[in-house]
């Protein structure tokens, strides 16, 4: 049975004999990247590296959180989000939790150290590496400390990005996503 | 009675009334405001009665006018002047004591009431001529609470009346009703600045049967994460 808390035991380990970072799970090699660095990464970058590498840093993310699943299809709600959101406190993503309006799925990431653009591919990866969906994030409103990612798919995105840029708030455009559905 | 007894009598009565005018003349307790009332002492009656006597008078000697001689003689000598005692008492009308008496009486009551009459405020008016004393000196001691109103105020001018000051609600019997003024623009600019709201909130009870749920507001309850994750795929 998946226990529904995170259990944060050794999941990093320190190799200092031999200089390295290693997560438990995959056993994959991790680097102590200062956030900063990062960020001049993404300035600097074109859009299309900094998709590829947030998915990157979120494929990871949510193929650990996955193992710790076990089975992620049957996992509840508390479960799914408990062992996702450990895994990104572990790689320093930030808090994770959701938010359920209506219908749509909204993720809630708090003083998270990525910017905006990397943080949405970052976490729309983690779900598909999770849960085997083919999502699409879209960013709804971010302010110091606290970041609200819409999860959808591609073309709802798309009206919600429209819809943002017209001037509509971003709760309205969810509940505007809900218009017309069954 | 006989001559010589009436003439003994006069001659009483002029010893009488020398020495009554030599004395302090007592007050006379009536009233100055009536001084028509005053009576001559006693010489009026005793004269009343020496009439039916001078009509007993003989031909050669007029007691009477010898009686008159000697009293003006009396009278001369304590009430005129020295100038006018100088002229003899051939040039002296014939006075009558009495008539003296009574006529400086009259005059001193008539003094006095003149004096009172001038202390006293007219009865037609209703504000006192002046304060009293006491009053006066609180005032200067320590001041009118009002100002003193003058005693003769000119008659107030035509035209629009000056607006009341205002009511003081202290009253909490203050149960009059008014009608309302016209809010005038000089009235708005004349309140004052630093207005307060004051608010009148009703009272709300909580209660659970304000609305009335014809439907389930939202039937969606996933299970399972992927559940969810799938129906907001599909939005």
């Amino acid at each position: 049975m998946v226990a529904s808390s995170f259990d944060p035991t050794h999941a990093v380990r320190f190799d200092l004999p031999r200089g390295s970072v290693r997560t438990r799970g995959d056993d994959d090699r991790v680097l102590l990247v200062p956030a900063a660095a990062l960020d001049d990464l993404v300035r600097s970058a074109a859009p299309e590296a900094v998709e590829v590498l947030g998915r990157a840093l979120g494929a990871a993310i949510g193929r650990r959180a996955a193992a710790r699943m076990g089975d992620p299809q049957s996992a509840s709600l508390e479960t799914f989000v408990a062992q996702l959101g450990g895994e990104a406190a572990v790689a320093g993503v930030g808090a994770l939790s959701i938010e359920r309006w209506g219908r749509a799925l909204v993720i809630v990431i708090e003083d998270s150290p990525l910017v905006g653009t990397l943080l949405v591919h970052t976490l729309a990866s983690a779900v598909e590496a999770s849960s085997g969906r083919r999502a699409s994030c879209t960013l709804l409103s971010r302010d110091d400390r606290i970041a609200r990612i819409l999860v959808s798919s591609e073309r709802a995105a798309a009206r919600v990005r429209a819809w943002i840029a017209s001037g509509v708030g971003w709760n309205e455009a969810v509940i505007k996503l809900h218009e017309g559905a069954a | 009675m006989s001559r010589a007894e009436t003439i003994q009598k006069l001659e009483a009565l002029l010893e009488r009334v020398r020495t009554r005018s030599a004395g302090p003349r007592p007050r006379p307790s009536h009233s100055p405001a009536e001084p028509e009332v005053v009576e001559p002492p006693v010489v009026a009656p005793e004269l009343a009665a020496v009439v039916p006597i001078a009509e007993q008078r003989g031909a050669g000697e007029d007691p009477d006018s010898r009686e008159r001689l000697v009293a003006a003689e009396s009278a001369a000598t304590e009430t005129a002047p020295a100038g006018a005692s100088a002229r003899g008492p051939e040039s002296v009308p014939p006075i009558d004591v009495a008539e003296l008496e009574v006529t400086a009486e009259v005059e001193v009551a008539a003094e006095e009431a003149e004096e009172e009459v001038e202390e006293r405020a007219p009865a037609s008016s209703r504000r006192p001529v002046a304060p009293e004393p006491e009053e006066r000196l609180a005032q200067i001691a320590f001041g009118a609470e009002e100002p003193l109103q003058p005693l003769h105020t000119p008659p107030p001018e035509s035209g629009r009346l000056p607006a009341a000051p205002g009511a003081q609600f202290e009253d909490p019997d203050f149960t009059s009703v008014r009608s309302a003024t016209p809010l005038l623009p000089r009235r708005v600019e004349a309140l004052p600045r630093g207005i307060e709201p004051e608010a009148v909130r009703p009272e709300r009870a909580p209660s659970d049967a304000v609305g009335e749920v014809v439907a389930e507001a939202q039937r969606f309850a996933p299970q399972t994460f992927v559940a969810l994750l799938d129906a907001s795929l599909s939005l």
